[in-house]
């Protein structure tokens, strides 16, 4: 009879400790962290997950408190979420980041015997890898946005400002049509002349700004006071007629591209020379900057002048494509220098600002990273 | 203003542009008056300066330096002694946003420059024998031709 009882019992004991290794195969096979708290926060159950994260053996980590297991998660989301659970909360899927930086989808379930709750499972997963694909996707996102507002803009401008010159080609070839006079005629032509060539530096400064975007330019060390000497040799004509003496101090070399950075220069120092009413005066100088929180190098180029300058409130305006501060009549310009200055400093991953004072002069200021 | 004196403004920083319009103007009546404003703000300190002697009818482009088209509207638009002055913005670009823009802000209507003289004197026709009469009407007219935009249509 006992013999009977004992046989049943045991059979009882195999099958639950076969059910018992069933479910702790499950545990231990997961992705996921599942433990379980008592309502003290201490530890009553763990799988193999959590063990290797904390590179324990379970037997020194059951029975140990919260703040010994995770001290740097005091009083983190972790443990807040799990304080609440522990006082009946049940919370699902709650995504927060570990001190390990790390993203966390987490769900705290409370555990009760008898309608009583005598514990909470949490059940965690990393989430990180697919947090961060998220979040690049929502940044590349938000570029490609700003890309179309930017080529929505650009198009409007350009139809507007592509449109004026070849309305008067029209405006002027019909008077010539019209009067049919030969001493008119010759100074329409000659207004048809000009208006074609405006035309012909609208496109071609156009072409310019659009290929800046293309990324497949070779990177290499410049140095800046041979571009300097370029951008000098490329102006000599306006420099002479206008006396304008250029001072610079040893300039640094740079990894950059080439033909923009000089591109760069020549625009700076062609408005300087442009927009100034006697002896330009231009001053290129540099130095660097120590970030020390980013502990990265940057170099500042500051472009100097005497020239008209401009009202400050237009500072961000200047950079704007086809944006003008001045009339044709006074300076010739198409109004796309400072855009394309700006678009090829921001391609070196590097800032432009302004400064001016009206009648004074103006100074611009580049910031490039310095890494090479 | 003596009666049945007619004065224009226009303001655009292009010079061909304002010589075009005042030799069409001029090739209507040589007796009308044309005021000229390089840009907004010239606008705005030129009718300053002619209170008692207010342009009817003011012309305005939208691209110009110092002060834009829309910049110089709006104010026009807030000061109780110009806001009656019909005005019509003039400009080489045919956008309908610049149009919708134009409306919202109060313009008359929006005019894209013709692209010939001849057409420059029909339009300044039509404004000009309108001028004391239902302008917004008597532009209508034209609308088809002119590529005008027009509040409520």
């Amino acid at each position: 009879m006992a013999t009977a009882l004992e046989k049943e019992l045991e059979a009882t004991n195999s099958k639950l400790k076969k059910q018992n290794e069933f479910t702790e195969k499950i545990l231990d096979s997961t992705v996921d962290h599942i433990n379980v708290f008592d309502l003290n926060l201490n530890l009553i159950s763990i799988n193999r997950k959590t063990q290797t994260f904390l590179g324990k053996a379970k037997s020194e980590l059951i029975g140990k408190h919260f703040d010994e297991l995770f001290p740097t998660a005091i009083n983190n989301e972790y443990h807040i979420h799990l304080k609440s659970a522990i006082k009946g909360k049940k919370l699902m899927n709650e995504i927060y980041q570990s001190p390990n930086k790390n993203y966390y989808e987490t769900s705290f379930i409370p555990l009760y015997e008898d309608e009583k709750q005598y514990a909470v499972l949490v059940i965690s997963r990393d989430v990180t890898e697919s947090i961060i694909k998220e979040k690049e996707l929502n940044e590349k996102n938000i570029k490609l946005q700003q890309a179309n507002d930017e080529l929505e803009q650009f198009a409007y401008l350009l139809s507007h400002d592509l449109q004026e010159p070849l309305r008067k080609i029209q405006t002027f070839s019909n008077l010539v049509i019209e009067k049919n006079e030969l001493a008119e005629s010759k100074t329409y032509l000659e207004k048809i002349d000009s208006s074609a060539k405006r035309m012909k530096k609208l496109i071609q400064d156009v072409l310019d700004y659009s290929k800046v975007n293309n990324k497949n330019e070779i990177y290499k060390i410049i140095d800046l006071n041979l571009v300097l000497e370029n951008v000098k040799a490329d102006l000599e004509l306006p420099i002479n007629k206008k006396c304008a003496v250029i001072i610079s101090a040893l300039l640094p070399k740079i990894n950059g591209i080439e033909y923009q950075i000089t591109q760069a220069f020549y625009n700076l120092i062609g408005n300087s020379i442009k927009y100034s009413t006697n002896e330009p005066r231009i001053e290129i100088s540099s130095r660097f900057i120590d970030d020390t929180v980013l502990t990265d190098k940057k170099i500042e180029i500051i472009f100097k002048d005497n020239g008209i300058g401009f009202d400050e409130k237009y500072k961000e305006d200047i950079f704007t494509p086809f944006k003008r501060l001045q009339s044709n009549k006074d300076y010739e310009g198409t109004g796309i220098g400072l855009a394309l200055v700006k678009k090829i400093v921001e391609g070196h991953r590097g800032t432009i600002t302004a400064e001016s004072k009206l009648g004074v002069g103006s100074a611009f200021k580049i910031t490039l990273p310095f890494n090479y | 203003m003596s009666q049945g004196q007619k004065i224009f403004l226009l303001v655009d920083d292009d010079d061909e542009d304002r010589n075009l319009f005042y030799e069409a103007l001029q090739s209507i009546d040589s007796k009308f008056i044309c005021f000229m404003a390089e840009d907004g703000q010239q606008a705005l300190n030129l009718l300053a300066e002619k209170t008692h002697n207010l342009p009817n009818v003011i012309f305005l482009d939208i691209n110009m330096p110092v002060m834009s088209g829309w910049e110089c509207l709006k104010s026009l638009k807030t000061e109780p002694l110009y806001k009656n002055i019909p005005v019509i913005m003039y400009s080489t670009s045919s956008h309908k946003r610049d149009m919708e823009i134009a409306i919202e802000l109060g313009a008359l209507c929006f005019c894209v420059k013709p692209e010939n003289f001849k057409k420059i004197t029909q339009l300044l026709e039509v404004v000009s024998s309108h001028i004391s009469g239902n302008l917004h009407e008597g532009i209508k007219q034209f609308n088809k031709e002119y590529n005008c935009h027009f509040k409520g249509l």
